[in-house]
């Protein structure tokens, strides 16, 4: 594993970066990591996931959280894995993640044929390339390539989005800010850095919610509830689930919402399930609903 | 006498209706805290599954068997409204769906001709029937605190208009199968 890089700072986030380049021993694996392992088929898919597993592990401890991977499912708000050959990169948000609802990562290797550009550049960004001198433009195009990536990954509401659909404020800035179509006035953070071999770079997507993050303690408590809920244990019970994912038939989804609203004497509006995707969004949205033990 | 195959039909999508009610209830059942409302929705969910007892006897005693049908009124009003989204919206989807029954049954009672088996069991239903509208009833007016009676007559109003609309939408859809429950609305309790 590479040193951890200096961590970036993006929109007040303090981020974590590990890079990995050979697979973690399958003797290391945790019980939860082991059981995901033995899902996996393949020699090749095998060894980038236990490379992936080796940096997601320095992230991990470099943000001070649990090292266990297996606890930390995927897709998630405050995690980004990616792949590129023998290389696998990881980021993890260490603090600030209450304003955090999407953090992207991408590693790229080679650089993209130059006729590609028109798919993911918007025209000034082409513009921004055709300036550049010929030797500099395979270097920038990689690096736009990334962060396009990035931001893809980082949008939660990418479904309908296409790379060409984030433009970029500054295309030469290789820290800067970026903004879709469907939002323009919405700021999305990026950062790129320069490995020894390709590109590397980081998105984030503010939060809109205004719900404030859940507690590791409040999704501890909740976590056996919803696994009550779906066909999965607890320990893959993670905030970074989709409700959408669970395959939850419609009156289970109003079982589970009712059943948490009862349990925890709150109420919850229709409203307040709009921008409710995630696990941790509705751990969330109940924590903020709870009484402050110190109103006690 | 024996049922026609449109009776046949509709008495077996009153039964399916009533299995999804229970169905519903049961849930609802295991949502609500210990107290009163959490005996009286599981005497509820009982009377709903015996409601789809009753009509399979019913069928049965007119020499037929139900048809087998997974659609029911509920599945087709929630599609229109939306899933509740928390316990005051159940007891107000449960109200304005079991005025909608008794309506339904109301007019049933009305149709010329109608065969006595089946009126006694309209009627052994009706009586179940009016007991859940006015504990539902007061059970949301216990909720006034919590929700607000505002809202609460809101969602009412909201739910019991989607109502008209969905029930509409059923009798066209239905067309010659019902055509004979066409006509206004019966008072309702």
């Amino acid at each position: 594993m590479t040193p951890t890089p200096v961590p970036p700072a993006v929109a007040g986030l303090t981020l974590r970066v590990a890079i990995a380049s050979h697979p973690l021993p399958v003797t290391a694996l945790t019980p939860g990591e082991a059981r995901q392992y033995a899902r996996l088929t393949g020699g090749h898919r095998r060894r980038l996931w236990l490379t992936a597993r080796r940096a997601l592990r320095g992230a991990l401890a470099a943000a001070g959280l649990d090292t266990d991977t297996s606890v930390h499912g995927f897709p998630q708000p405050r995690a980004s894995l990616s792949y590129a050959g023998d290389l696998a990169v990881a980021v993890v948000a260490a603090g600030g993640t209450s304003a955090l609802s999407g953090l992207g990562a991408d590693i790229e290797l080679r650089t993209p044929a130059p006729g590609t550009a028109r798919f993911f550049l918007t025209d000034r960004e082409q513009d921004h390339l055709a300036a550049l001198p010929a030797p500099r433009r395979p270097a920038s195009l990689l690096r736009l390539w990334t962060v396009k990536e990035a931001l893809y990954k980082a949008d939660p509401d990418n479904a309908r989005t296409r790379l060409r659909d984030y433009a970029l404020d500054d295309p030469g800035a290789r820290a800067g800010t970026a903004r879709t179509v469907r939002a323009p006035t919405r700021d999305l953070p990026y950062l790129t850095l320069d490995l020894s071999r390709g590109c590397f770079s980081v998105a984030a997507t503010p939060s809109h919610t205004g719900v404030p993050p859940v507690s590791e303690h409040t999704f501890a408590e909740l976590a056996p509830k919803i696994a009550a809920f779906v066909s999965l244990p607890v320990e893959e019970i993670t905030p970074g689930l989709r409700l959408a994912d669970l395959a939850l038939d419609s009156m289970a989804s109003v079982e589970l919402v009712v059943d948490l609203q009862e349990d925890y004497d709150i109420v919850l509006s229709r409203d307040d399930f709009a921008t409710v995707e995630t696990l941790g969004d509705l751990a969330a949205l109940i924590s903020s609903r709870l009484p402050d033990p110190a109103d006690h | 006498m024996s049922l026609s195959e449109n009776d046949r039909w509709l008495l077996s999508y009153y039964r399916s209706s009533e299995i999804n009610a229970a169905l519903f209830f049961g849930r609802v059942s295991r949502m609500v805290r210990p107290g009163p409302l959490q005996a009286e929705v599981t005497h509820h969910f009982a009377d709903e599954a015996n409601h789809a007892k009753y009509w399979n006897e019913c069928i049965n005693d007119l020499d037929a068997h139900p048809i087998k049908l997974r659609e029911s009124y509920q599945d087709q009003y929630l599609d229109a409204v939306g899933m509740p989204t928390n316990l005051m919206e159940v007891m107000a989807i449960t109200q304005v769906l079991e005025k909608r029954v008794i309506g339904q049954y109301h007019r049933q009672l009305r149709v010329p001709g109608l065969h006595p088996r089946v009126k006694q069991t309209l009627e052994q239903i009706m009586l179940d029937e009016r007991w859940h509208i006015q504990y539902v009833r007061e059970a949301l007016e216990s909720m006034e605190e919590r929700y607000g009676a505002e809202h609460i007559q809101a969602t009412i109003q909201r739910f019991t208009e989607a109502d008209q609309e969905v029930y509409a939408k059923t009798l066209a859809e239905y067309g010659d199968r019902v055509a004979f429950l066409a006509g206004p609305e019966p008072d309702t309790p």
